[in-house]
């Protein structure tokens, strides 16, 4: 039935995206300054915590560039395409018990057939800019998209087998006793290599890589469609770690031994976001993978490894 | 109706809408990414048709299966094909003049009846300057008697003999043509040894006031003794003689008229730039229009195709729309299958509309679960049997179709396969060398290096230079 809940639902939504894509933005800032050396202190102060909203209003200042024989169709409509997706795929994230936008019977494999189309929007955005650089990413990103999908694909199929259902709902309730991480350890390394490579994020970042490629597919963006765009991507990269905590790390649940001393909802945003930093850490201690190296990564290592976690889960779910 | 059923009702034609939206754009857009991207948008919305229906599993299944599958055709076509993103062709139309929807589309005109008879556009005033000029280069052992008409016609020009606007508008063209005609001539007796003859023709093809006029002054000496030869219209290195087949592309061989020894000359270079600047001035001309080509595309990928390009467009400039219309339908996918395909899909649609209000539907058990194997299989052999073997066979239809097409290739004659890919430079530049492997120390370690460097740099420099690069 459509009432005002459901409309108030799909507002709260969109609010949960906004709010952790800026929480994202920092957390990106912080463990790159790190990365680079230099301590936090030396960002604007407090911490630099009011560094990302400062760029994105010096960044709404800037004219929308307008491109010479530019495929606009396709450049325009890019980073629109991409927020509208990510945020369908936040209404199933499970922020607590029954703290959810919508439980679907397929959530699992909606996350997975959804995000697909978020590498298209990026393959457009670095088409249509009809650009050298542009088509080299354009191939970059389909590369990845190669890369990650059977990948997480076979990584997830471990959770689902254990708890028998695709609704994250049912499978963080499954986690009850014990987390996955438990049981599958080498299913969840898998899961975050993968969703490093479909979050661009480095060591995977080859389609939108600055030294390289000028910026890659996002090189031409400016103004309000860059800010859309860098939105949808560090929403995107929360709600990669978000589904691998409500996949391995037991969701909303709290840490067993401790119980529930925290409402249900900061765990789980908790847990994200240490997901999260552990995955952006990871990344930035790594040199950026060549395509070849990323595709052998992940058809030559990562799937066998998968497919092996498979038949574990198997053995595990029928023993144990 | 209760605003549940009007918000269904909303969502089923919008998703219709897109889903035929898409059929029609993958069909007629000319770059194969858009044709592409718009399959992809028919086939997930018709998920949005399957999510209607409650059957969201199969919805899902459907994003998951065809994104990835039309990815993979859109990469391969955008790979393998010379104008991925439909700039040639585009231009072609350009150049015909077909106005909005028609411009944009796959569609074939109608064969122009006769040129630019209604309008005066300066366009179409080219045209039939261009046009006037061919016909007096036909006649050319009567040029003396031309220039006669010529010296009379420079008075009518002024006070013109008929009432009737169209035909007064022609006798000034008329007119028009042989005075610059004379103008030309006199040009190149002032500025040009007459040994120069041939790039003359190179000039009517970038877009100035006198498209053709001036290669027609000069092809005046030249055309007697050069013949008029054929060529492919995508492969303008092909030529020959007699009307045939490319040996290349199979398509028809198209006659080009004029001097065969100045495209081979040493102004080859001179034509392309000049062409360049013709299509540049050509989409510029069209100011906001939703699509530009993309010979970018072509130039990235390889050398030697922006090239090809370049002289194709200019080989089409000497042609006038009865030329460009014959050009399309030799350069049309589909000239004699578009027919056969309507027929069988027409077959196919009643068939299928026959059984699905015939054909009794198996009952579908309520107790099922929508979550879980069962539930798809139960649902694909209930509502949805019929779609599915539609869909079946109309992927049989497809997979016949292309065996015989290819059969048919293989009976046709090739004189030697020219790999486009082989010059297509696409893979990713190397950072190392090959033989070093992925994340060794050594390249770990210079990496830290770098890395210490900057943030040492980074350190001395005042700070907030550090959150410039994270938005």
């Amino acid at each position: 039935m459509m009432s005002w809940t459901e409309v108030l639902n799909a507002l709260a939504v969109l609010g949960a995206v906004l709010v952790v894509a800026y929480f994202t933005a920092y957390l990106d800032l912080c463990l790159a300054t790190r990365a680079a050396g230099v301590s936090l202190t030396s960002l604007p102060k407090p911490l630099g915590i009011l560094q990302p909203l400062c760029i994105t209003f010096n960044l709404l200042t800037k004219r929308d560039n307008r491109l010479a024989r530019a495929d606009h169709l396709l450049f325009r409509t890019a980073p629109i395409v991409a927020f509208v997706t990510i945020l369908m795929v936040f209404g199933i994230i499970p922020w607590g018990q029954a703290l959810i936008g919508r439980d679907l019977n397929v959530g699992l494999f909606f996350f997975l057939a959804i995000l697909g189309p978020v590498t298209i929007t990026l393959m457009n955005a670095a088409w249509g800019q009809n650009s050298k650089n542009g088509v080299l990413a354009t191939f970059r990103a389909g590369a990845i998209l190669f890369s990650y999908e059977i990948t997480i694909g076979f990584a997830i199929i471990g959770p689902v087998m254990e708890a028998q259902s695709l609704s994250l709902e049912k499978i963080v309730a499954a986690q009850h006793s014990i987390w996955y991480i438990v049981l599958q350890p080498l299913g969840f390394a898998i899961y975050l290599v993968a969703a490093l490579m479909m979050s661009f994020r480095p060591p995977f970042d080859i389609p939108l890589a600055g030294s390289e490629l000028a910026g890659g597919a996002l090189a031409e963006y400016s103004g309000g469609r860059f800010v859309l765009y860098k939105l949808a991507l560090n929403a995107l990269a929360f709600l990669l770690a978000a589904i691998g905590v409500a996949l391995f790390l037991g969701g909303w649940q709290g840490l067993p031994l401790i119980g529930p001393f925290l409402p249900d909802w900061l765990w789980f945003l908790l847990k994200s976001f240490g997901l999260l930093a552990l995955m952006l850490w990871c990344g930035y201690q790594l040199p950026r993978l060549r395509v070849d190296q990323m595709l052998a990564l992940a058809w030559k290592i990562l799937l066998p490894l998968a497919l092996l976690n498979i038949v574990l889960v198997g053995i595990v779910a029928l023993f144990v | 109706m209760n605003w549940n059923d009007l918000l269904q009702w909303i969502v089923f034609i919008v998703c219709a809408a897109l889903v035929l939206g898409g059929a029609l754009g993958m069909t007629l857009t000319m770059s194969m990414y858009r044709a592409g991207l718009s399959l992809m948008l028919c086939l997930v919305a018709m998920a949005g048709l399957f999510v209607l229906l409650e059957a969201d599993m199969l919805a899902v299944i459907q994003v998951m299966m065809n994104v990835g599958g039309m990815l993979v055709m859109t990469l391969f076509m955008v790979m393998l094909m010379q104008d991925p993103g439909g700039e040639m062709m585009w231009d072609m139309k350009r150049k015909m003049q077909m106005p909005g929807f028609a411009a944009l589309s796959m569609f074939m005109p109608p064969k122009p009846k006769e040129v630019a008879s209604k309008n005066s556009s300066p366009d179409s005033l080219n045209q039939m300057v261009a046009q006037n000029g061919a016909k007096m280069k036909m006649t050319q052992t009567n040029k003396s008697e031309e220039m006669k008409m010529a010296a009379q016609n420079q008075d009518g020009m002024i006070k013109p003999s008929s009432s009737d606007p169209h035909r007064r508008l022609r006798e000034i063209q008329q007119a028009m043509a042989v005075m610059q005609q004379q103008l030309v001539a006199l040009e190149e007796e002032l500025d040009q040894p007459p040994t120069a003859t041939g790039s003359g023709n190179m000039d009517g093809m970038h877009h100035s006031n006198q498209p053709n006029m001036s290669s027609q002054g000069q092809s005046g000496s030249s055309a007697q003794t050069q013949p008029t030869f054929y060529t492919c219209p995508m492969h303008p290195e092909v030529r020959s003689d007699k009307p045939g087949r490319c040996p290349k592309c199979g398509m028809d061989l198209v006659p080009v008229e004029g001097s065969d020894s100045s495209s081979g000359s040493g102004s080859d270079e001179h034509s392309g730039h000049q062409t360049m600047s013709g299509m540049r001035q050509a989409s510029s001309s069209d100011g906001s229009g939703s699509m530009a080509g993309m010979p970018g595309m072509i130039s990235g990928a390889g050398g030697d195709g922006s090239m090809n390009m370049d002289m194709t467009v200019a080989s089409m400039q000497k042609r006038d729309p009865k030329g460009y219309y014959k050009m399309m339908e030799g350069m049309a996918m589909s000239t004699g299958q578009l027919k056969l395909a309507g027929i069988f899909s027409v077959i196919t649609g009643l068939v299928l509309v026959f059984l699905i209000a015939r054909v009794a539907w198996l009952p579908k058990s309520p107790a099922l679960d929508l979550d879980g194997p069962t539930r798809v299989g139960d649902l694909l052999l209930s509502d949805y049997m019929m779609a599915f073997e539609g869909a079946a066979l109309l992927i049989l239809a497809g997979i016949v179709g292309a065996v015989v097409l290819a059969r048919r290739e293989r009976n046709r004659p090739q004189k030697k396969k020219q790999s486009r890919i082989a010059s297509t430079n696409l893979v990713a530049p190397k950072h190392t060398q090959d033989n070093t492997p992925a994340l060794s120390k050594p390249y770990l370690q210079n990496f830290r290096v770098v890395q210490k460097a900057v943030a040492s740099y980074k350190a001395a420099s005042p700070s907030g230079t550090t959150t410039q690069e994270v938005g």
